[in-house]
């Protein structure tokens, strides 16, 4: 990764620990005003909680702040991002557009498009969807099908894309699309292109998909001749391939890849102290070790994204061995407290319930286990 | 934790050289001398106290590198001895080699009146130790190994490393004076072992890669096969896990919290990459002709060494579960420090 314009600036251990506090305080505030939730970085959705965070400054907190953000560190935006999702707290809306879409814009977008949609981010104005999947395209991403063709001043994009969460509540999706075709491309890594595109234009239709759950958050996406302005392409035309995979040091290496359960973690916690029992307090001690290292491995990548690198072999593994961990968080629970699942019950039933139906998700999502496995094998092959 | 890299790169040289490959035939092997006249069991003890400066971290370090050649040496015994006395303000004189007796759980050690009693089983390489460094409650007792009463019984561990039984009887004091306690000594011998495991989950990774990449079958070098590849994937991720565990309890030596996290990690790695490397190198693996069998039952033998991984986990889980969600969660914050 080349040197980034807007690096920002390296933590000082002080003002982390402030701004812990605060979002604590924050959390604190809005007990009772939210229901901690299992996977609540895709799941729990509360515009006005992130308004909230956006008021403060926390959406976009690495941003410079001509474009709305604060010129604070990876390592701020961490401590920001793993109290959240402790908490369960409803951080869906603007999840996606703080975490991979704006740094996208931020890297590869004109200033134009940077001064038209960072600072509405940052506002929790905008909320992003990911138009990446396709029905014909998943782990092989490359193989989208979607294409963008020139019209005017502007694209016409046509195709679909799916597993699109929250497309139903963003106001824009990112799109990857084909500009080149690719008898034309030569190779199926060229002629690929990243657009905003706004959900409200004449010919999207957003179609809902349930989950495991019956919960809506999935969605799928047509696109009939949508149209899109040139200045909302980001980056380079065809230059789209280079550009979607710096993002995956965004994607896959933050701690929602190992988090999504903690509120199973924290609940058998309670549970081993209230009870004593011997066998929930050595689990609480294997998940309490487990998630210490997990952890570290996630600061030391925001340590690396600080320095201005793209660690995205570490963020294949910290997915990789994270989300195993927040998928035997649920099995763990379940036979250490000897519960009987519960969907939409309360307490730790509940919980188990929405853990146990959302963990097979964890390891597909954002790459899947064996799409990562694949990366890690060529990178040790090669040393 | 920053380890000079001169110091690696001593350590790495001082490996590579022939003379340290010659194996024992009995009793301890040529590299050992060497070992004592470059001084580290010394290393990580201050200088005013006999060591021979340097941290904890670097002796890690030797440790780690030591851990991932095939001769087997004392180092970490010798080192935490001449740790031990050192605390104590005991001289230990110039032993060929002092290795700790630790008594283990349910065991017991009693000083009196100048005399050492009491047994202490799977003491590691007391039948090549002319000192024995005797760790009885506070005290710490120095005993010449073959003085009347010192009776020690071989055994072995599941790497073929000497691990003994030392049965004490009235056995005549050497020299005597309060020191650290056995969980102080015991967690500093944990702490190194911890640095080998590291450094033996390093090694096996390589000879399975290297394994990989040059066995073929069906016309391919193994690691073409996506199934194959993965499983190295596996061991990619348990080394860089073991490695994030030691770099964390060696950043904050005097954390027992952090020791059982490393522990408890490092021994979850270990069962794992030794699984993971004998599947990928197939049959010549299980056999003593191949190297893979040092390393790998070290693997399995360090990680129940010195507190098993059972242990660590329930030490863990009673430090950190008390407090419920809201003192894990602190716990773990404060984990981060050192990045903050």
């Amino acid at each position: 990764m080349a040197e980034d314009p807007h690096r920002p600036r390296p933590a000082e251990a002080a003002e982390l620990r402030r701004l812990r506090a605060e979002v604590r305080a924050l959390l604190a505030d809005w007990r009772g005003r939210f229901t901690p939730v299992c996977d609540a970085w895709l799941r729990n959705y509360d515009l006005g909680f992130s308004r909230e965070l956006a008021r403060r400054g926390w959406i976009g907190i690495t941003w410079p702040r001509e474009y709305g953000g604060q010129g604070r560190s990876y390592a701020a935006r961490l401590v920001i991002t793993e109290e959240l999702l402790v908490a369960g707290a409803p951080v869906a809306a603007h999840w996606i557009a703080d975490r991979q879409i704006g740094p996208a814009i931020l890297r590869y977008g004109t200033p134009e498009l940077k001064a038209e949609f960072l600072p509405r981010i940052a506002a929790a104005e905008v909320t992003f969807c990911l138009g990446m999947s396709e029905p014909e395209a998943g782990s092989d991403l490359a193989a989208v099908r979607t294409t963008a063709r020139r019209d005017g001043d502007g694209w016409r994009i046509t195709g679909s894309k799916v597993w699109t969460s929250q497309a139903h509540r963003s106001t824009h999706a990112y799109v990857l699309a084909r500009t080149t075709p690719l008898a034309e491309a030569g190779a199926k890594h060229e002629g690929l292109t990243e657009f905003v595109v706004a959900l409200d234009s004449p010919g999207v239709t957003v179609r809902p998909i349930l989950d495991l759950q019956g919960e809506h958050h999935f969605n799928e996406m047509v696109f009939e001749e949508v149209w899109v302005p040139d200045r909302w392409v980001i980056g380079t035309v065809g230059n789209g391939w280079r550009q979607v995979t710096e993002q995956l040091a965004y994607e896959r290496g933050g701690l929602e890849r190992v988090l999504s359960t903690y509120p199973l973690v924290a609940a058998l916690a309670d549970h081993a102290a209230a009870s004593g029992d011997p066998a929930a307090i050595e689990a609480v001690g294997e998940l309490a070790a487990r998630l210490a290292v997990l952890r570290r491995l996630g600061w030391d990548i925001v340590t690396a994204m600080d320095a201005g690198e793209a660690p995205v072999q570490q963020a294949a593994m910290l997915k990789l061995l994270g989300t195993t961990f927040e998928q035997e968080v649920t099995e763990v629970v379940r036979w250490v407290t000897g519960l009987e699942p519960e969907p939409g019950g309360d307490g730790l039933a509940g919980l188990l319930g929405q853990g146990i139906l959302a963990a097979p998700g964890f390891s597909i999502r954002g790459g899947t286990s064996e799409v990562l496995a694949g990366i890690i094998a060529r990178a040790e092959a090669r040393s | 934790m920053t380890v000079d890299p001169v110091l690696t790169q001593i350590v790495r040289d001082v490996l590579a050289s022939p003379e340290a490959a010659v194996p024992s035939t009995t009793g301890l092997p040529p590299l050992w001398t060497t070992v004592c006249e470059l001084g580290w069991p010394q290393v990580g003890v201050d200088e005013s106290t006999g060591g021979a400066g340097g941290t904890v971290a670097d002796l890690a370090e030797i440790v780690r590198l030591v851990a991932a050649h095939p001769v087997v040496v004392p180092l970490v015994e010798a080192a935490v001895a001449t740790w031990a006395a050192a605390e104590a303000g005991l001289a230990l004189g110039e032993p060929t080699l002092c290795v700790p007796v630790l008594p283990r759980t349910g065991e017991a050690l009693t000083v009196t009146g100048g005399r050492v009693s009491g047994v202490a089983t799977r003491v590691p390489w007391a039948r090549e130790a002319d000192r024995l460094l005797v760790v009885a409650g506070g005290r710490l007792a120095v005993v010449d190994s073959t003085a009347p009463g010192v009776t020690v019984t071989p055994g072995r561990n599941l790497a073929e490393e000497p691990r003994d039984t030392v049965t004490l009887r009235e056995a005549p004091v050497l020299a005597e004076a309060t020191g650290p306690a056995v969980e102080a000594v015991r967690d500093r011998a944990a702490l190194l072992r911890a640095a080998g495991i590291v450094g033996a989950v390093e090694r096996v990774g390589e000879l399975t890669v290297a394994h990989v990449r040059t066995r073929e079958q069906f016309g391919r070098p193994l690691v073409a096969f996506q199934a194959v590849g993965h499983q190295v994937a596996a061991i990619a991720c348990e080394r860089e896990q073991a490695r994030a565990a030691l770099a964390m309890a060696l950043a904050a030596p005097q954390d027992r919290r952090r020791l059982a996290v490393a522990r408890v990690v490092l021994g979850r790695a270990a069962g794992r990459v030794r699984r993971l490397a004998h599947q990928l190198h197939g049959a010549i693996g299980i056999t003593r002709e191949h190297d893979l069998h040092r390393y790998a039952g070290r693997l399995v033998a360090w990680r129940d060494e010195l507190g098993t991984q059972r242990e660590w986990t329930r030490t863990l889980g009673e430090a950190v579960a008390a407090g419920g969600a809201d003192g894990l969660w602190q716990w773990l914050t404060r984990e981060g420090e050192e990045h903050e």
